[in-house]
């Protein structure tokens, strides 16, 4: 089924041109209307509530597609962050995004009016695009997921990542909202981080896949000292050590994706990490590759290598850095001690 | 190895320091591709010029300074301190100008080398070509023969200063030859010759710094030969030489942005991260070794004994070193690194974003990091020639 859901979605971004033209400002929108025309956009919410249905497998699917493509529009923030939140039934098909990130989190009080959410929450993806945005705060007992329209967002400032993609930092003062906004549970933040570097990571191993498709391609095309790159030995050792990070991608963001269903486990948390740690390297290693392989015509604006280029530099940094998540795991197994590292990494 | 300045070279760099402190202007110029910027820089080479600072590299006889490449090396190093100004007119003071002192007729060196010394005439590059890039001699532009003219047709590419430059120093394919370094001309074209067009090429960070440029039977007199023709190719080769002198500041630049990370580190609390500390402690080791690197290298040239080929050591050390600077500064500003605005807590000169994407584009310009591992292996260590 996911091959053909595959096939659907990756033929929908192709035909649209999607990477091509990412710089027309209508794209993200002509996109979005098209994915939910095949209902896409509801994969996550069930369908009793509206929604498509369909598993995390499949949602990873069509967010892998969207990343090889370039295509402009927050559908890993809905498909995989604001899913995991459990918030998307009250707009199944609508674009969402989801404010977390580690260390501060915006505040809750109750008031006699209402719950008032106060407080920063920076660099938030696609504030200006979507319909909902769902914040992670803290209301003094514990957290809870606050789900806020989009248009009720105070933007403090506005931003871009490297990509130039919106990330806009939000102040909210004292904005009062109605109970049916708010949803606790246990260690939100936590779970909604995960999701986030689940996403990420599956976004990364999406571009990394077009990215190797598109140096062997280069290196099979581009013709100098008489032949084409791809027969120099140097050229086939950096393209060889480019497709072993992509695999490593692939398998460590395809292991996340299915961790997604246990994230309330106790260690449900720690396959998302290990990706985006994983996929973090890999880009990295990826975008430099691409680079030295596709040489001076990859640094040119028209040639577009740098839209993938780009994404692999901020989807790295973002929802937790190699350096976050690392410290993480590391805390985690060494409190665990030696003799539970076997059976953490086979149970 | 001496690493203390004489006299001579102190009394050199305090002078250099005074003129510099008093006449480079304050904070950076307006970028070379608007009106303002490219009058601002024209002003600057004039005052250098005035200041008898703009080709200390040149033979006195051709009213250049005549210093040798330590005093060269000490001057950069104070240029690079006090942030002056690109230099708009490098090729033809560092390239084209050297090069028909070396291979130029004598009436030659009289019609050029007085506008390339005062930068009343800016010179661009025409070497690199669409199919000719690490292959230069794959070049195809060609100049066919007809009486006192060439027709030149074809198209430069990454021609650097390109839309502004009065001049190109360019390489042409005159003859047709079995073997490709043969049948090469190298011919100087006057950019405001009719049929030719040059269209900006913009980079992946917006930046338009180079230009593609095409040849449409534009007409170029013999005269404008340097050498002889059909036998550029090895002129061309004593040009690439002349390269070699380019960096010499580039090392204090280096420490200046290992410095502004630091700063940066501690701004953000993360001086007492221990990843944070062990990434700046081998930047830091990285500066002081480029600095030792240089003044060894200087040291040899200045004595004669470098033969060229190091230069590619040079340059693979600081290309692959350069990045990784710039990714400590990413992951030192994390996901804050506003770096498409020019947020001031998260300053960085020459704005981070740019830094960054000219610091990876060091390993493919001016020779890849494969083409530079070649010479390296082949020239410097002896290895046999690739298959």
């Amino acid at each position: 089924m996911n091959e053909i859901l595959d096939e659907t979605v990756q033929r929908l971004f192709s035909d649209h041109g999607a990477a091509r033209d990412a710089d027309r400002e209508t794209v993200g929108e002509e996109l979005w209307a098209r994915l939910a025309d095949l209902e896409m956009t509801s994969v996550g919410v069930a369908e009793a509530d509206g929604g498509a249905g369909g598993t995390s497998s499949d949602a990873a699917v069509i967010v892998r597609a969207a990343a090889r493509h370039a295509a402009p529009i927050p559908i890993a923030e809905t498909l995989l962050m604001a899913t995991m939140l459990g918030v998307r039934t009250r707009a199944p098909s609508a674009p969402w995004t989801v404010a977390v990130r580690p260390g501060e989190l915006p505040r809750l009080h109750r008031t006699a009016s209402g719950p008032a959410l106060s407080g920063r929450a920076a660099r938030v993806p696609w504030v200006r695009t979507v319909e909902w945005v769902a914040v992670v705060a803290d209301d003094g007992d514990g957290q809870v997921v606050v789900s806020v329209p989009a248009q009720d967002c105070p933007i403090e400032c506005t931003d871009v990542n490297l990509a130039g993609e919106p990330r806009d930092t939000l102040l909210f003062d004292h904005l009062v909202l109605s109970d049916d906004q708010v949803v606790g549970g246990v260690e939100l933040s936590k779970r909604a981080l995960a999701a986030a570097a689940t996403a990420r990571a599956v976004q990364i191993s999406g571009v990394l896949e077009e990215v190797l498709e598109a140096t062997v391609r280069y290196a099979n095309e581009r013709e100098q000292f008489g032949g084409p790159l791809g027969r120099f030995q140097a050229v086939q050792q950096l393209v060889a050590e480019l497709a072993a990070e992509v695999a490593a991608a692939r398998a460590a963001a395809d292991a996340a994706v299915v961790a997604l269903d246990a994230l309330d486990r106790n260690d449900g948390w720690r396959a998302a990490a290990a990706a985006k740690v994983r996929t973090g390297r890999a880009a990295t290693v990826g975008a430099r590759v691409a680079h030295q392989v596709h040489g001076a015509m990859g640094f040119s604006q028209e040639h577009g290598l740098h839209r993938l280029t780009r994404r692999l530099w901020s989807w790295r940094e973002e929802c937790g850095a190699e350096a976050y998540w690392g410290a993480e795991l590391g805390r985690a197994v060494l409190s665990a001690g030696g003799s539970r590292l076997w059976p953490s990494l086979t149970d | 190895m001496d690493l203390r300045e004489s006299p001579e070279q102190a009394h050199f760099r305090a002078q250099a320091r005074d003129w510099l402190g008093r006449y480079a202007p304050d904070g950076a110029l307006s970028p070379v591709d608007t009106p303002e910027g490219l009058s601002a820089h024209r002003d600057w080479e004039r005052l250098l010029f005035e200041g008898g600072y703009a080709a200390l590299n040149w033979p006195v006889e051709y009213g250049g300074g005549g210093a040798d490449v330590l005093t060269q090396a000490v001057f950069q190093e104070e240029y690079v301190r006090v942030g002056a100004p690109e230099r708009i007119n490098r090729l033809g003071l560092g390239l084209i100008g050297p090069t028909i002192m070396a291979h130029g007729s004598n009436e030659q060196k009289h019609r050029w080398l007085p506008g390339i010394l005062s930068s009343e005439e800016l010179w661009c590059q025409g070497f690199s070509e669409p199919e000719a890039g690490s292959d230069l001699a794959a070049l195809r532009t060609r100049a066919e023969r007809d009486g006192e003219f060439f027709d030149v047709n074809g198209q430069k590419t990454w021609t650097s200063l390109g839309m502004f430059a009065d001049w190109m120093f360019a390489l042409v394919r005159s003859s047709p030859s079995a073997r490709k370094h043969h049948g090469i001309t190298y011919l100087m074209i006057p950019m405001d010759t009719p049929g030719i067009e040059v269209r900006p090429l913009r980079q992946l960070h917006g930046d338009v710094g180079f230009s593609e440029v095409f040849f449409t039977d534009v007409r170029v007199p013999v005269e404008n030969v340097i050498g002889d023709i059909d036998d550029g190719w090895r002129i061309a080769m004593a040009t690439l030489s002349f390269e070699r002198g380019s960096s010499l500041g580039h090392h204090t630049r280096y420490s200046q942005d290992v410095e502004t990370l630091i700063g940066l580190a501690r701004r953000r609390g993360l001086d007492q991260d221990a990843d944070v500390r062990m990434a700046v402690a081998d930047l830091y080791v990285q500066a002081q070794v480029f600095r030792r690197h240089m003044q060894r290298v200087v040291t040899r040239q200045a004595r004669g004994e470098d033969e060229g080929f190091e230069a590619s050591l040079t340059k693979l050390f600081w290309s692959e070193m350069e990045p990784r600077l710039f990714e400590t500064a990413l992951d030192i500003l994390g996901p804050f690194a506003e770096l498409n605005q020019e947020a001031p807590a998260n300053k960085f000169p020459g704005r981070l974003d740019r830094r960054y994407w000219h610091a990876r584009a060091a390993k493919i310009f001016a020779g890849t990091s494969e083409i530079q591992k070649n010479v390296i292996a082949e020239r410097l260590l002896g290895l046999p020639r690739g298959a």
